[in-house]
């Protein structure tokens, strides 16, 4: 049975419509799936499932598991060190994770390959077995990931500075200096970035690109100081040339709306609670999901807004997750993560997942959430990220 | 059969320390022969220490010369004992014997320290006469007899390089921007392509196993850089932590392979998260962590500054960070309220002038470095080290001299005395990790980890600051002679196979390679196959071309005066 454990009563969210696939702290909007041939001799070696998700247990362990339920579909055994970063590489058909030796101050990225499973009459199902995850490099510091067609990105911060490169690729290149993300999003090949600065002081769009002599990154806005310290400002993209631009200021959920680099003022939305922090900020239609230490909320305010007012942006929803999520500071989080039709948030309690539901017989469309019973998720941890298919 | 011979024109002290135990003693005859030459320079006061510690001054011109019990202090000196460093015995492996002016908690004086195995078995007059050492290789230093030093702040993979390398374009005010130079930038890229943090997949395309990763022979390198001048254990920060190849030459004291039952110490540069930071409380707590050594206050403004707030803000429960567990590297930005809590909470500071100098006061502004003053003024535990080659000091006798220096032009020379800069690299370094009662110190019990330093032994401490790597005579790890002078070769052990190298013109022994090594180990490389792949490996990089800087050849193992 469902349990509607709505903080606040449900408003209308036009939501649903023409949804992107999942997206989280890391929002990536994917081209049309490409499915590769499955091996002959795979089948049935692991339950199928239309909702992949990896993760980590509790005990560090990498795994998929069935966003549906929350059973363990396959597994990986961990690296000994606190999970950090994970996130599925269609290119190369694996899963990269980063994770961070026990004094914090460097970690390992590893790759795990993944195979489908299901035979060759399930060949369009997503590859959920998960292989042995091999080490590929020490990071001196900490790092977030993100796989493209070029290589895998690593955004890293240690004793080197704050520095963008790129591996996993043919030849090696250069890094480039430039702040860690603190919240990106991907489209066509682009990658947008939200940086609080290299000294945490700004809040700073950065466009980055790669050419074979190596990445780039170009200031692209730079929208002043961040309205709370220590920064936690979050942005939501809604397109390529606007979003909502979340902090937290003196415990409240502050929004901006962004049009073509423009900053609108600020608003205040009142959740009810307390917001300390920002973790994540998520935009899937006319919702944008904003996740905080202990609770998820959720606003109105798509693309369709009228642009530089934030008054449109209203307070839908919130859960508490009876857990926190783990701090990303000034790198992004990948504790949140939307689907169309529900949220995963990892929290040290447990991966919560949110049921989201059109309610058909409102006038107008309207959005049930709620948590999902029947997802047991009190041994998996974030962060998560959606299994995909190839070369997506 | 003892073989020890002595010279018969000696002095005689009255009252004596010790024996082998931890207990220093009265005894109305010394049993150990003291080195002195009547030279008629007159006494330079007693080194007897509280508690009874005997001790013994130079000699008048009467030839006479006796501390009485309790009487000197700890700047006494010892009785000068010319002469180069001389096997007198050459006895059974693991066991040695090393006569000279021994640097003890309670100050200098002459005798003798007994190793045995990993330990000190003995330490004061009449070592040689133990049961347990009499069968012990026995050396007369005429030198030195330190404990070995510690450092407490190095990025160890990056003393492949120094100034020759970068150096800052502007002076700095923190740490957040100098990283940003482009050079920096190339020099970081060859450090992290020589260390596989660089990955390039196979033919498949998959993540490739990198087979030319050389973070061992960078970490080895490093270790070979504190070595030479004297170094025992180094917080080196590299990764990852569990490395076995790390555990050859200085105890790289941050990491699992350190030689010791635990790793007790954390190392972080960065900001912790609120979630990391309350682990670390919480390993406070369940006594799995003796220090937490974390940069803050690195530079000259208020960013810097804030960074002290944000260490007692970040958990969830405020302030348990400032704890005599937590160490600061820096606090160069930092004033009397932060100093206040540090102060109040029985926090340790690890000092790097030369490294503070260079990137935020230009090279020769010494105010832009750490009020030690101050610090020394709220009776905060401090350390000294040198943070790295590239700017910093290559090892930690440049960093003692460039102490002075700092002394001299800020505080007239009267703030700093060679014993303090001494202690600041040994027992109080030990302190700040958590680790007085293993290193530290030249006591009964602890980790035998000696320095042995050529030089005038009336001033010992001065001569210590005042040394170089060819005055570094004998280095022991763990009991074990790894380095010194060639005439010193059989104090290392038979079955380790050990090379010949120069420093500074001086002749001098370094057991690199491990009998027991393998290559999937890398322990059993030696120092000459270091450093060709090292230096093939820059050079490799340097024809990429991936800028405009090349970064061969290696920064020299050691800058000679």
């Amino acid at each position: 049975m469902k349990q509607n454990i709505l903080l606040t009563s449900l408003v209308v969210v036009g939501f649903g419509c023409q949804m992107p696939g999942a997206r989280n702290g890391a929002s990536e909007r994917s081209d049309t799936p490409v499915f590769a041939e499955a091996p002959k001799d795979e089948q049935g070696i692991v339950p199928k499932t239309n909702l992949p998700i990896v993760g980590f247990t509790r005990t560090g362990a990498v795994v998929i598991f069935d966003g549906l339920t929350g059973d363990i579909l396959g597994s990986a055994e961990g690296g000994g060190g606190r999970p950090s970063d994970v996130v599925m590489d269609p290119w190369r058909n694996g899963i990269w994770v980063f994770e961070e030796n026990e004094d914090a101050s460097g970690g390992e990225i590893r790759f795990c390959p993944l195979r489908k499973a299901f035979g060759l009459e399930n060949q369009t199902e997503l590859p959920t077995e998960l292989q042995p995850c091999e080490h590929s490099v020490w990071i001196d510091g900490l790092a977030n990931l993100l796989p493209t067609k070029d290589g895998l990105w690593v955004f890293e911060d240690g004793i080197g500075g704050s520095r963008y490169k790129l591996i996993a690729r043919p030849e090696i290149t250069p890094s480039v200096s430039a702040p860690r993300p603190a919240s990106l999003w991907v489209q066509d090949g682009e990658i947008e970035i939200l940086s609080y600065g290299f000294q945490q002081d700004r809040l700073q769009l950065f466009k980055t690109s790669f050419t074979p002599m190596g990445p780039s990154a170009t200031l692209a806005f730079d929208w002043g100081e961040p309205l709370g310290s220590p920064p936690t400002a979050r942005y939501a993209w809604l397109s390529r040339d606007a979003g909502l631009l979340f902090d937290a200021v003196s415990n409240a959920l502050t929004v901006r709306r962004v049009v073509q680099g423009e900053i609108g003022l600020p608003l205040t939305i009142d959740v009810g609670v307390p917001v300390s922090r920002i973790e994540s900020a998520v935009n899937v239609g006319a919702s944008t999901f904003v996740l905080g230490k202990d609770a998820l909320w959720i606003v109105t305010g798509g693309p369709s807004q009228p642009p530089l007012t934030g008054s449109d942006v209203e307070f839908v929803a919130g859960l508490w997750l009876h857990g926190d999520v783990r701090e990303a500071s000034l790198f992004f989080s990948r504790d949140l993560l939307v689907t169309p039709n529900r949220a995963f948030v990892g929290t040290d309690r447990g991966v919560r997942a949110v049921g989201l539901e059109n309610d058909k017989d409102a006038q107008k469309p309207v959005i049930n959430v709620f948590y999902d019973e029947q997802f047991v998720g009190e041994v998996l941890r974030g962060p998560l990220d959606m299994v995909r298919p190839n070369g997506t | 059969m003892k073989t020890i011979r002595f010279p018969v024109h000696l002095v005689l002290v009255s009252v004596v320390a010790v024996g082998c135990s931890q207990e220093w003693i009265d005894t109305p005859s010394n049993p150990l022969p003291v080195f002195g030459i009547d030279d008629g320079t007159g006494a330079t006061g007693g080194a007897g220490a509280s508690g009874g510690t005997g001790g013994m001054g130079a000699s008048g011109g009467t030839g006479g010369m006796s501390s009485s019990s309790g009487s000197g202090g700890q700047n006494g000196a010892c009785i000068p004992d010319p002469g180069t460093p001389e096997i007198v015995k050459v006895g059974t492996p693991g066991k040695t014997v090393l006569i000279g002016c021994i640097i003890t908690p309670q100050g200098p004086t002459n005798g003798s320290v007994f190793i045995s195995s990993d330990t000190i078995q003995c330490v004061g007059a009449g070592c040689e006469e133990d049961a347990a050492a009499l069968d012990a290789t026995v050396i007369r230093t005429h030198g030195v007899i330190m404990p070995g030093m510690i450092d407490t702040h190095n990025h160890i993979l990056f003393d492949m390089f120094d100034e020759s390398d970068w150096v800052p374009a502007q002076i700095y005010e923190n740490h957040d921007q100098w990283p940003n130079e482009a050079r920096y930038g190339a020099l970081v890229d060859a450090k992290q392509y020589l260390n596989g943090e660089l990955a390039i997949p196979d033919a498949n395309g998959m993540p490739a196993k990198i087979t030319n990763v050389r973070g061992c022979e960078m970490n080895k390198y490093g270790e070979m850089k504190g070595l030479v001048a004297g170094t025992t254990s180094i917080v080196g920060s590299a990764n990852p932590l569990d490395k076995l190849c790390y555990g050859s030459l200085a105890r790289t004291i941050d990491q699992k392979p350190n030689d010791l039952p635990e790793d007790k110490v954390q190392a972080a540069t960065l900001t912790p998260s609120s979630s990391t930071a309350d682990s670390v409380c919480q390993k406070y707590a369940d006594d799995v962590t003796d220090a937490y050594v974390i940069h803050r206050g690195e530079g000259v403004d208020e960013y810097s500054r804030a960074e002290f707030d944000k260490l007692g803000t970040l958990t969830t429960e405020p302030g348990c960070l400032y704890a005599k567990e937590t160490t600061i590297v820096h606090g160069t930005a930092f004033g009397e309220p932060e100093f206040k809590i540090m102060a109040d909470n029985g926090m340790s500071l690890v000092w790097s002038p030369k490294s503070n100098v260079f990137l935020y006061g230009g090279g020769t502004d010494y105010t832009k470095t750490t009020d030690i003053q101050m610090v020394l003024g709220m009776g905060i535990n401090v350390a000294l080290a040198p943070d790295w080659s590239l700017g910093g000091s290559p090892n930690l006798l440049a960093e003692l001299k460039f102490a002075q220096e700092v002394d001299k032009n800020r505080w007239n020379g009267e703030l700093l005395s060679s014993e303090l800069l001494v202690q600041m690299v040994t027992i109080n370094a030990a302190k700040s990790l958590g680790l007085e009662g293993v290193l530290g110190s030249l006591e009964v019990g602890k980790k035998a980890d000696v320095t042995v330093i050529v030089g005038d032994v009336t001033s010992p401490y001065d001569s210590i600051v005042g040394a170089n790597p060819d005055d570094v005579a004998l280095v022991f790890v763990n009991g074990v002679a790894l380095y010194g002078d060639d005439v010193l070769r059989d104090a290392a052990p038979n079955s380790v196979p050990c090379e010949t190298i120069d420093i500074c013109g001086i002749s001098k022994f370094a057991c690199v390679a491990e009998a027991m090594g393998t290559d999937s180990d890398k322990l059993k490389q030696t120092w000459a196959e270091i450093t060709t792949t090292l230096t093939s490996e820059l050079e490799a990089y340097d024809a990429r071309n991936m800028s405009q800087w090349d970064f061969a050849p290696l920064a020299p193992l050691v800058t000679c005066k």
